[in-house]
């Protein structure tokens, strides 16, 4: 008796391109009800990084710690007295007196081709009887935008002015400060 | 007693000997390159995330904070909304506007400390509203004090957030102001400005070109625009500067932004004396 096996795989053979070209069609009706609903996740792609560098300027204040985090070192001032250290500069006026400095913030490190950051700033704590201002804007508790576009990748001047009024007591003038800075990528 | 090379020898090392000293400058040419890579830094990754979906759909991030500095950093996790007022970013707290996307955001977790060399990562779940007109959040690493300024100092720290933006329809328009065209002078290039308005409903980064024709309406040269991204309601101006000399006479300056597949474009008339 003959077998039937070599038929079977014949046609096996033969039919398989018509049973390959139909079983995605199959399984593509078969999802279509899954397809019409919204996938739940979204597609994303993300690109670049960010990060923040302080540096002492030739006629700036000296800095402590660099990255992300540092001090200005402003030393002892007074209305009459000349500033303890190199790059503070002292203006008087009738009702009060102000120490400005200068510091250098490189946003980034590579090439980015013009690529801008938001700069913003506050005051960590409540510096009254002080005023304060981080690019001639006043820092209050609330972040205030410093700059809309800040160059990526380039070390950028920025200017600190601290307003002393004349009448401050001797047990206000311990002056201390935190200023905090955010940047995002436009 | 002094020992010399056969002759082929003798070729073999100097053969030798010039391909040690070329694969030996090969590896230590960009070491001042690497080291700097390699300087103290404290950097966030990525900067901006573009998601595209649609109202409903959640999206989860990772964003990892890389600590290369001898010093710990401790990050509280905050969402901010990013909105558009008067042609400019304005950033608010999240849940502080309606349909705030930014309230959706959940962080997991909520505050990291990043070890000395060493990197510390967060997910962040963003389920977008079923109606929101907003379409960009910011995801701050808000830095815990990480100096203490002593009398007479100012302590400064810096956060950094990521930008992430979303795109929900195929509602893309852009408007154009007219052309400026800054002519050259004995120490500035000529620059051509062009302000653009976001008046779709999706951000956009317009890639756009200004080229300069003469007077016959032969192309002189081309120079690319800087590009920016634009949210809904945006309005940015958009700078890019010729470096050529051009010699005296009448030119056309032709601008073109493509944005999704669509084109804006504007023209002027300028003369170079």
């Amino acid at each position: 008796m003959r077998s039937l096996r070599p038929l079977f795989f014949g046609c096996m053979v033969l039919l398989w391109p018509l049973v390959a070209q139909c079983a995605p069609q199959a399984g593509h009706t078969g999802s279509a009800r899954h397809l019409s609903t919204h996938p739940l996740k979204m597609e994303a792609h993300s690109e670049g990084n960010l990060s923040v560098d302080f540096f002492p300027l030739p006629d700036g204040a000296q800095i402590l710690g660099t990255q992300s985090g540092a001090t200005l070192n402003l030393g002892k001032v007074s209305y009459a007295g000349q500033p303890e250290h190199t790059g503070i500069t002292l203006k008087h006026s009738s009702q009060s007196f102000s120490v400005q400095t200068a510091i250098g913030i490189r946003i980034g490190t590579g090439n980015f081709a013009g690529e801008t950051v938001q700069l913003k700033a506050w005051l960590e704590v409540p510096a009254e009887p002080y005023h304060i201002y981080f690019d001639n804007v006043p820092m209050t508790l609330q972040p205030q935008l410093v700059n809309s576009h800040t160059q990526l990748g380039i070390i950028t001047r920025h200017e600190l002015n601290i307003t002393v009024p004349q009448n401050t007591s001797e047990s206000q003038s311990a002056f201390r400060t935190m200023i905090s800075l955010q940047v995002i990528r436009n | 007693m002094k020992f010399h090379f056969p002759h082929v020898l003798s070729h073999f090392w100097k053969f030798t000997t010039l391909h040690a000293i070329s694969a030996a400058l090969f590896f230590l040419c960009p070491l001042p390159h690497l080291m700097a890579q390699q300087a103290p830094s404290l950097s966030l990754s990525p900067a901006v995330i573009m998601a595209k979906g649609a109202y409903g759909q959640s999206l989860t991030q990772r964003l990892t904070i890389n600590n290369q500095t001898s010093n710990a950093f401790s990050f509280e996790m905050v969402a901010q909304d990013v909105i558009v007022r008067d042609g400019k970013r304005v950033f608010l707290p999240a849940g502080e506007i309606d349909n705030s996307i930014a309230a959706t955001a959940i962080f997991s977790p909520k505050e990291i400390v990043a070890a000395p060399f060493s990197s510390a990562s967060v997910d962040v779940t963003i389920t977008l509203p079923q109606d929101t007109s907003l379409r960009a959040i910011a995801a701050v690493f808000r830095t815990k004090s990480v100096v203490n300024p002593t009398s007479g100092s100012v302590g400064l720290t810096a956060s950094m957030g990521t930008l992430i933006t979303f795109n929900l329809s195929d509602k893309v328009a852009l408007a154009a102001d007219p052309i400026t065209v800054n002519l050259p002078t004995d120490s500035t290039n000529l620059s051509v400005d062009q302000a653009l308005t976001n008046t779709g409903s999706e951000p956009i980064i317009p890639k756009g070109v200004a080229a300069i024709l003469n007077g016959k309406g032969q192309l002189v040269g081309k120079s690319s625009f800087a590009v920016q991204r634009l949210l809904p309601g945006e309005k940015l101006v958009f700078h890019t500067e010729y470096p050529d000399q051009l010699a005296a006479g009448s030119y056309h300056v032709l601008c073109t932004f493509q944005f999704e597949g669509k084109t804006e474009s504007q023209q002027t008339d300028f003369i170079v004396k």
